[in-house]
């Protein structure tokens, strides 16, 4: 009995968790490249899974070009956030751009109403991926969508911010704004490109999360808290500690249902995070965000 | 301008039918209170547009008492302050007859308190029961609701069940006030059926996952499990128990559910699920001499003239609207005079008013008037409400 | 101030002469909403304390307001005439409590600042979902008892909130302004702009800070006693996160620090997007578009 419970948390964490691992990649290259808290990420993965989904119902698309098209619109979406937000106010305080993007994501979902409407949507399932047995393991089709899309998305994102030279000037803007500049780096252009990357890594979340739930005009903020608390769980500055952060706040919230009750879940996970960010060690203070 | 036509022809082809007097003299202002942003904008939405197209009906139809009805409605914002503020200027600026709506339980309360101490007639289209709960919840004289009872569907769950020799279930209900409500009576009326709960969970309505909960009922072995819930979650933890592997238990859902939406987001687990609904759900299972087949066929066309239907495809909430129009033209006429007291005088004696969800007879102690009878319990088949065998 | 020419006191002045005429010229049923927006205006002055004094971001300043107007409405209905016990007490208590929770998080940096503040909010919200038994849970809770007063008798009735809201902003501004100006209210800034400096001069951070955010609790806490008692019903999404976001976003469109300009703001835009309401299904754009446009004409007048 106890084994089964086990695999369940297994794969119902699994399933929560890749997807706040997604968004709290996003929050968290966006943190590190401007020092910007963004309000707006669970909008970027309501408008992209929309898009994606108005796509599909003109045309046929195969799972390859499906992930294509929402990792472009996810882009795009990301960079016009950048160009709304941040891009007109790059002086301003870090406080005056984070509540932009909270204005940011009302309009977005104004958008999303006046386009797609109040009623929940239902996009249809794009990656056929089938269920998944693994020994005493058990993985819903849902699960195995998001872990790929995760990994996937994880190791693409990787390689790009290692070997490519805009990722290397993303990451140094990242570690020291001031040497990347005197380094020749534009910082405005990093700045828009990790919200752009933020907001194709929101609409393959949107991949794995609308064909379960729907997509509906009020779903952004309580999906982009989630990435916000993964991210914070992980840290914000390496990127597969963030991803970590989403898998462990997913196994947690499970866990917490199983073991105790679904009533008492949302305190628990919440009280537990806050005991987290006091407790943590003090290291170099000046470095914690 | 061809849907313009229809729905003037629409409007305009009973009055000729009936050759009803246009009313004339001062209109009756009714005060509409909708939720049209916000959590609960699905619902209240269209409420609002039938509210519309109902008092635009009824106005081509001689109006009430021979005289015109106006309609001014304000959005509540899903929040209970702001549906105080709205009840406030509608009472005390607009100098309304009586209030309909608003749309959520706590938009509702909140209204409550202060329509009960104004002396203010309010047919209420939320969920809830504790508006006419009383009790804790104060007096409700002028307080009335038109969707069923939270029991009534509750009975009719339990009754079903028992039907079908189902005694072991299990509960699982979203942390809001519906759900909260749900449980409280699924849990009171349990011993009266016989029925054992061996399990409860609850779930955060905005949530994205409940296989955990899912598994850890079905751990318990039920024969039924009833999720409590309006709105997507239900379609999602439908999702989630068909993922489940093993023996499932049978799924019944709350009558919050039934329409189109939730068939779209469960896609095939909403098959063999369970749940009571209005008579609006299935029309065509209606016998002839049902007293509401008329009234519901004639809402679906005016629904589908109107153009709402495209928007918003008929669900189990949208009659409740027109209910509450249907209450309130009966009790003016009733009362005979548009008099606040007498108009609530006449609400609480109401006998027999066919409406969209049931056929209402209201007394001083049921500001409801609705029964079992006026449920049915559907189950989802191919992709289609049936009635349930 | 320093766009208008006139003084810090003058325009404060005019300020709440201003205020008081709006209150008393207002019909009855029009100040219930000029309340809610004034309900949230004290909400923006709380906030103040721990941001712009102190320059840590909070979110939980819809949890202290709730906590507030629970502990107050729970409280009256045990022991009903007993306000001026209650009131005192519970403003007391939250405020304390705010200081406490203040204290270990106080080195957090803004993100996770933001984060733990949240998740107070989140957890206090949660658990009064839970204790159906004590709060009611989701359904709420009717709110039989007014505040009121020996001799002056029930402080309720529109006029009587307004101008115990407009007490409460006068109130609050009064410690504000004095706060800023004093020894204490220098440490606080020492600790916003520079952490590292201030603590090399001596300063006890999370003392001094423990101060700002425990006035901002208590300040909120009597907010949410005045507005809960006044609506006749609580329920936990009155004071849920929307409030702590909307505090905040008025608080930066005026500017933390500035003590009039985010109250107005408040005031000024909650009211303008009341009067949306024809707009209807592009209420929630045009919301956003005029809340974006607000920040960006803070930002370009500060730039300019």
């Amino acid at each position: 009995m106890l084994a089964l419970y086990l695999a369940q948390i297994v794969n119902s964490g699994l399933a929560l968790g890749a997807v706040y691992g997604l968004m709290a990649l996003g929050f968290s290259l966006i943190y590190c490249a401007s020092r910007l808290i963004n309000f707006a990420q669970g909008e970027l993965l309501l408008l992209g899974g929309l898009g994606i989904a108005t796509l599909a119902g003109v045309m046929r698309l195969s799972p390859l070009v499906a992930v294509a098209a929402a990792a472009l619109a996810g882009f795009l979406l990301g960079r016009a956030l950048f160009a709304t937000t941040l891009g007109l106010t790059l002086r301003a305080s870090p406080l005056r751009q984070l509540m932009l993007t909270v204005a940011a994501s009302l309009v977005f979902q104004g958008v999303a109403i006046l386009a797609w409407g109040k009623n929940p949507l239902m996009p249809p399932r794009l990656l056929p991926l089938p269920d998944l047995r693994l020994g005493p393991l058990f993985f819903g089709r849902d699960t195995v969508t998001a872990l790929a899309l995760a990994f996937c998305a994880m190791a693409v994102l990787g390689v790009f911010l290692k070997y490519s030279r805009l990722g290397r000037a993303l990451r140094a803007t990242s570690q020291n704004a001031v040497a990347a500049r005197l380094m020749g780096i534009d910082p405005v252009l990093c700045h828009a490109l990790s919200f752009a990357l933020a907001g194709a890594l929101a609409s393959l979340a949107a991949l794995a999360v609308g064909p379960q739930t729907g997509l509906r005009y009020d779903m952004g903020l309580g999906l982009g808290l989630k990435g916000f608390a993964a991210a914070t769980i992980g840290g914000y500055t390496s990127l597969p500690r963030v991803f970590l952060g989403g898998l462990a706040l997913g196994l947690c919230e499970a866990a917490l249902v199983l073991f105790l009750s679904g009533e008492l879940k949302e305190t628990a996970t919440y009280a537990l995070i806050i005991v987290l960010l006091v407790a943590a060690p003090a290291e170099s203070e000046a470095e914690r965000p | 301008m061809a849907k313009i036509l229809i729905l003037l022809a629409a409007l305009l082809l009973p009055a000729a039918a009936f050759a009803a007097a246009a009313p004339e003299g001062d209109p009756i202002v009714i005060g509409g209170l909708f939720a049209q942003s916000g959590p609960a904008a699905v619902v209240g939405t269209p409420s609002k547009l039938v509210a519309e197209m109902t008092v635009a009906q009824l106005n081509a139809t001689g109006g009430i008492l021979g005289r015109p009805v106006k309609l001014i409605s304000y959005d509540t914002e899903s929040s209970p302050d702001v549906a105080l503020r709205q009840a406030r200027q509608l009472v005390e600026g607009d100098k309304v007859l009586a209030i309909i709506g608003p749309t959520s339980t706590g938009e509702g309360l909140a209204v409550k308190k202060y329509t009960e101490e104004k002396k203010v007639p309010a047919i209420m289209t939320v969920g809830g029961d504790a508006i006419i709960a009383g009790g804790k919840f104060g007096p409700f004289d002028w307080t009335f609701k038109a969707p069923q009872r939270t029991a009534t569907a509750v009975d009719k769950i339990y009754e079903y069940l028992k039907g079908k020799n189902i005694s072991k279930i299990a509960v699982m209900s979203s942390k809001d006030a519906f759900g909260q409500d749900g449980l409280a009576e699924l849990k009171a009326n349990a011993g009266k059926f016989g029925v054992e709960i061996l399990a409860e969970e609850s779930f955060d309505p905005k949530g994205t996952d409940f296989s955990a909960q899912a598994f850890k009922l079905q751990a318990a072995k039920p024969q039924a499990v009833i999720v409590w819930t309006i709105g997507p979650a239900g379609a999602i933890a439908a999702k989630n128990f068909a993922a489940l592997p093993g023996e499932r238990p049978l799924l019944v859902q709350s009558h919050g559910q039934p329409g189109p939406s939730y068939l779209e987001l469960a896609g095939e687990a909403a098959g063999g699920t369970i749940m009571p609904g209005t008579k609006l759900m299935a029309p065509e299972s209606l016998p002839d001499e049902d007293p509401q087949k008329i009234v519901i066929e004639s809402f679906i066309k005016a629904y589908k003239d109107a153009g709402i239907q495209e928007k918003f495809p008929l669900n189990t909430h949208s009659g409740y609207a027109y209910d509450a129009l249907a209450l309130l033209r009966a009790g003016l006429e009733k009362a005979g005079k548009a008099d606040p007291e007498a108009l609530r005088a006449a609400l609480e004696k109401l006998q027999n008013v066919v409406g969209v969800s049931g056929v209402y007879t209201t007394s001083s102690q049921d500001h409801n008037g609705l029964h079992g009878d006026s449920m049915i319990m559907l189950i989802v088949d191919s992709g289609r409400y049936k009635l349930a065998p | 101030m320093a766009s208008f020419s006139l003084s810090r006191k003058a325009s404060l002045a005019l300020f709440f002469a201003a205020m008081t005429a709006v209150g008393l010229v207002t019909p009855a049923h029009r100040l219930i909403g000029v309340n809610q927006h004034m309900f949230l205006a004290a909400n923006v002055l709380a906030l103040n304390f721990c941001l712009g004094l102190g320059g840590q971001i909070s979110l939980a300043q819809a949890a202290f307001a709730g906590m507030g107007a629970y502990a107050s409405v729970l409280l009256h209905a045990r022991f009903p005439g007993a306000t001026l016990v209650i009131v005192p007490t519970v403003v007391l208590g939250v405020g304390l409590l705010a200081a406490l929770v203040s204290r270990p998080m106080e080195r957090l940096g803004e993100g996770f600042l933001a984060m733990a503040t949240l998740c107070v909010s989140l957890v206090c919200v949660n658990v009064a979902l839970t204790l159906e038994g004590v709060t009611g849970g989701a359904a709420g809770l009717m709110v039989e008892r007014r505040l009121a007063l020996p001799g002056v008798g029930e402080l309720g009735g529109d006029r009587l909130t307004f101008f115990l809201f407009l007490l409460l902003l006068a109130l609050g501004s009064y410690i504000f302004l004095a706060l800023r100006d004093s020894r204490l209210g220098r440490a606080l800034a020492a600790c916003r702009d520079d952490r590292h400096a201030a603590s090399s001069l001596g300063i006890d951070r999370p003392a001094v800070r423990a101060v700002s955010f425990g006035l901002g609790g208590g300040l909120s806490a009597a907010a949410g006693v005045v507005h809960g008692h006044y609506t006749g019903f609580i329920s936990p999404e009155q004071f849920s996160l929307e409030l702590s976001l909307k505090a905040l976003l008025f608080l930066v469109i005026g500017g933390p620090g500035n003590l009039l300009r985010p109250i107005l703001a408040a005031l000024v835009l909650e009211t303008a997007m009341g009067w949306l309401q024809f707009l209807g299904e592009a209420r929630t754009l045009v919301n956003g578009l005029l809340l974006g446009a607000a920040l960006l004409a803070g930002y370009w007048r500060v730039r300019r």
